[in-house]
């Protein structure tokens, strides 16, 4: 095969000499798997006769491991391990894992430049001898790469296994956190927002009257200009939300000192405590979660303040916000229900209605109508079926009378 | 309350309302299709790229943007909750498909604004109730597909699944007579047993037109109807295809100048029975814009009374150069992979009722692999999968796993 030589003189033809690193003759030199010690940080998890464990190799790791630096193109590899004990062939289905996941040749083809042509094919049939295989024969085991999207961050997946037996739901999750990633907060973070004494604790009545009475508005820095509306409580652990939100593919927004310096969106006397973003339409639209802890307990459980606003993508559009924030909060609420996330959700009907015709406009200029509702939400860490879901009987549901 | 047959006229009145929309009346609801469950009857339309334009008086084809009509009404004596998401996770809200449509916010007036947030559909429906509005969903142009959820007072989730024709393409499969394929005698239908042997012996790969040549290797049997082939395909994702014509010329070139995507464009044709593919399906890939294709030929084979087609799939991972036509996508060597990849992402979409794997293609190792025409290695197990496409959605554990002799191992 003459590629090399055929894609120099096409580089050459174009003035593309970059092309030239292509034809570089580096070995392939990956680590042996025993040399990097990734999966000291397994987790393993069992139910009857099967046993998965799991482990995500860092970015230095990775590069170690397959002697290319896969995290700079976006590429995560899971190390996953399958016990079969039972008498049957189990399958593995690595879409649950990925949706979109990458094959291994596809990850060797997409970095062969900078290899000659024999350590390619040593490549190639390193990547296939590291895949996890499908098939798990009965009371034997299996290991192997599966290679996802990067995410920054606690790594969230599925292990689907599919055996003989119908009965068994063979769907594990795990949440790994990855070296090489920080995410915002930490369970130390929310623990010392506030004092003991500031903590109040209600139970399910006198929440929901407090919640009816409350001023739900952020503000500038001054805390006199008002911003946009708070549309969405929720109650829940700071794990189990953030279990919930993971599993609904929203992804911790990272916030450089520079963006966190130049937040002007105060609730409590504080800018918001962790932000979550998820891409919500194809033509760049997102949808933006603002968390704050507030000093509420609802039966002992803490309780959130979000602001949850949808932002136009694509085009000329862009940055502007959607001023149908009371669609956000729908919104939110049937992602965390489709998520398995939501255990129990009301309307609480507020002050604040903003009309259609009359919007307001924040101190950030955007402007927003609302019929004035919050939507408060009990989340699940552990997946829930949608019809396990308690709708308690507060208040109407916001209809689309006029306000 | 809104009785029925009252849309017709409040449509008329939000038309003349509105100081930009000139369509008169709106031809899509034509096409509208009912569906009933209990005391819930959903009826849907979808309109096209052209009645979209005329409606909203935005192109919102353009920006990816496809209206969906919706009619729910509620006989039971208990409020009901359609879901949004669950026709469309990925929806764009009322006023940002007008922000978008018009070409950005500032281009938009109050007026227009009004016109889009007042036409989305309510998601209660209060009992003897009926709510008709628009959802705004990503653009699926040949056959739109997609599910309305209902959420009943009883704790129920009602699912209607739609598949509605929207004008505007020219497909390969509608130009397939199903009807005059074969002629009645070279129709055979088999048992089991002589199913695995005929597989086993057809062709182990695709040949050019000449039928000369050893192409991509022919790794999937599908076993449906042809509406069901095509619906489990689009409910899995995967985007119907174009014949070449003035149109999709112009589609393709617009597509290679702008470097934008055409989903629908049309492929070269691989040959089996001495014909190219009588369908052809391509699904985008979320990396590095390649996509996956796959080809169907429907051969004269019928099991249990349902045809039995042959056919071919093959993952994109980039771009290389040829001889022969200066670039090709590169294929993913390990098509056991990609053929594996399609068994779950059908099983997922719930559209196979069994499985099963018969000999057929030929092993080939990833030390000694095999080419097809355009010069791409490929190593494989040699088996070829079998998948009963289900004509109401089947869950993954529901699935039947048939062991037909060729159970693969990896």
């Amino acid at each position: 095969m003459n590629s090399c030589r055929s894609n120099i003189l096409i580089a050459q033809y174009l003035g593309l000499l970059l092309a030239m690193s292509a034809c570089a003759s580096a070995p392939y030199q990956p680590a042996d798997i025993a040399s990097v010690p990734f999966q000291d940080r397994a987790e393993t998890q069992a139910r009857g006769p099967i046993e998965v464990s799991a482990a995500v190799p860092g970015p230095e790791e990775t590069r170690a491991l397959f002697d290319l630096p896969l995290y700079d193109s976006g590429i995560q590899p899971v190390w996953i391990k399958v016990r079969n004990g039972s008498d049957d062939w189990i399958r593995y289905a690595p879409v649950s894992t990925d949706r979109e996941y990458f094959s291994g040749q596809e990850v060797a083809y997409v970095h062969k430049g900078a290899f000659s042509k024999e350590a390619r094919k040593q490549m190639n049939h390193y990547f296939f001898d590291m895949g996890m295989p499908r098939r798990i024969p009965p009371g034997e085991s299996r290991s192997g790469f599966v290679f996802t999207h990067a995410q920054p961050g606690t790594k969230a997946f599925n292990v689907d296994l599919f055996g003989a037996s119908r009965e068994q739901d063979l769907s594990f999750t795990f949440f790994i956190d990855v070296p090489g990633f920080q995410p915002d907060h930490s369970e130390a973070y929310f623990g010392e927002l506030y004092d003991p004494g500031e903590i109040r604790d209600l139970d399910r009545d006198s929440f929901r009257a407090e919640l009816a009475a409350l001023d739900h508005q952020t503000r500038d820095s001054s805390g006199q200009a008002l911003g946009l509306p708070i549309n969405v409580v929720v109650i829940g652990e700071p794990e189990h939300v953030l279990q919930a939100l993971i599993r609904a593919n929203w992804v911790e927004k990272p916030r450089t000192a520079s963006e966190i310096a130049a937040d002007q969106t105060y609730l409590f006397g504080r800018i918001a405590d962790v932000v979550f973003r998820k891409k919500r339409t194809a033509g760049g639209g997102s949808t933006e979660l603002r968390f704050w802890l507030s000093p509420m307990r609802e039966g002992g459980t803490p309780v959130w303040f979000v602001e949850v606003t949808h932002h136009v993508g694509g085009g000329k559009g862009q940055g502007e916000l959607d001023p149908d924030v009371d669609d956000a909060a729908a919104y939110f609420v049937q992602d965390i229900w489709y998520g398995r996330g939501l255990a129990a959700y009301g309307w609480v009907r507020g002050q604040g209605q903003v009309p259609f015709d009359n919007p307001n406009q924040s101190f950030t200029g955007d402007r927003y109508f609302t019929e004035g509702y919050l939507a408060v939400m009990w989340l699940s860490g552990p997946a829930l079926s949608m019809l396990e879901l308690d709708e308690l009987d507060w208040d109407e549901a916001p209809g689309r009378v006029e306000p | 309350m809104r009785r029925p047959g009252q849309y017709a006229v409040m449509l008329a009145l939000f038309v003349a309302a509105s100081a930009f929309a000139q369509a008169p009346v709106p031809g899509f609801l034509e096409r509208a299709i009912t569906q009933a469950e209990g005391a819930v009857t959903v009826t849907v339309a979808v309109p096209s790229d052209q009645e979209s334009q005329d409606f909203f008086g935005v192109p919102l084809y353009k920006r990816k943007i496809q209206p969906v009509w919706l009619e729910i009404s509620n006989d039971s004596d208990a409020t009901i909750t359609f879901l949004p998401l669950g026709l469309d996770p990925q929806y764009f809200t009322p006023i940002e498909s007008a922000f978008l449509g018009a070409g950005g916010a500032g281009k938009t007036d109050a007026s227009m604004r009004k016109f889009f947030f007042d036409r989305k559909i309510d998601m209660y429906i209060d009992p003897g109730e009926k709510r008709t509005g628009f959802m705004f969903t990503a653009l699926q142009q040949g056959t739109k597909s997609f599910n309305v959820d209902v959420y009943t007072d009883d704790e129920q989730l009602i699912n209607f699944t739609f598949f509605v024709p929207v004008p505007g393409l020219r497909l390969d499969h509608s130009d397939v007579d199903w009807e005059t394929l074969y002629p009645a005698a070279e129709i055979r239908e088999l048992d089991k047993d002589a199913l695995i042997e005929a597989l086993a012996a057809m062709p182990c790969c695709t040949t050019d037109k000449k039928a000369e040549g050893t192409g991509d290797p022919l790794n999937l049997v599908v076993i449906g109807d042809v509406d069901d082939v095509y619906y489990a395909f689009i409910r899995a994702g995967w985007d119907e295809t174009e014949v070449v014509s003035v149109s999709s010329l112009a589609k393709m070139g617009k597509s290679f100048v702008s470097g934008s995507e055409y989903r629908y464009s049309p492929v070269s044709g691989l040959y089996v029975f001495g014909r190219p593919q009588d369908v052809a399906f391509q699904k985008a890939r979320a990396n590095i814009n390649e996509r996956n294709h796959l080809r169907l030929w429907m051969s004269p084979l019928r099991y249990e009374g349902v045809p039995v087609w042959i056919g071919q799939i093959s993952r994109d991972i980039g771009v290389r150069l040829t001889a022969k036509t200066i670039t090709t996508h590169k294929v993913d060597p390990d098509v056991d992979e990609t053929r594996e990849y399609l068994v779950e992402n059908l099983a997922y979409s719930q559209a196979l009722a069994r499985l099963g794997y018969v000999e057929g293609v030929g092993p080939a190792t990833i030390g000694e692999p095999r080419g097809n025409l355009t010069g791409d290695p490929y190593f494989t197990d040699g088996k070829r999968v079998v998948l009963w496409i289900s004509s109401t959605p089947r869950d993954f554990g529901d699935i039947q796993d048939l062991d037909w002799g060729a159970q693969p191992t990896r």
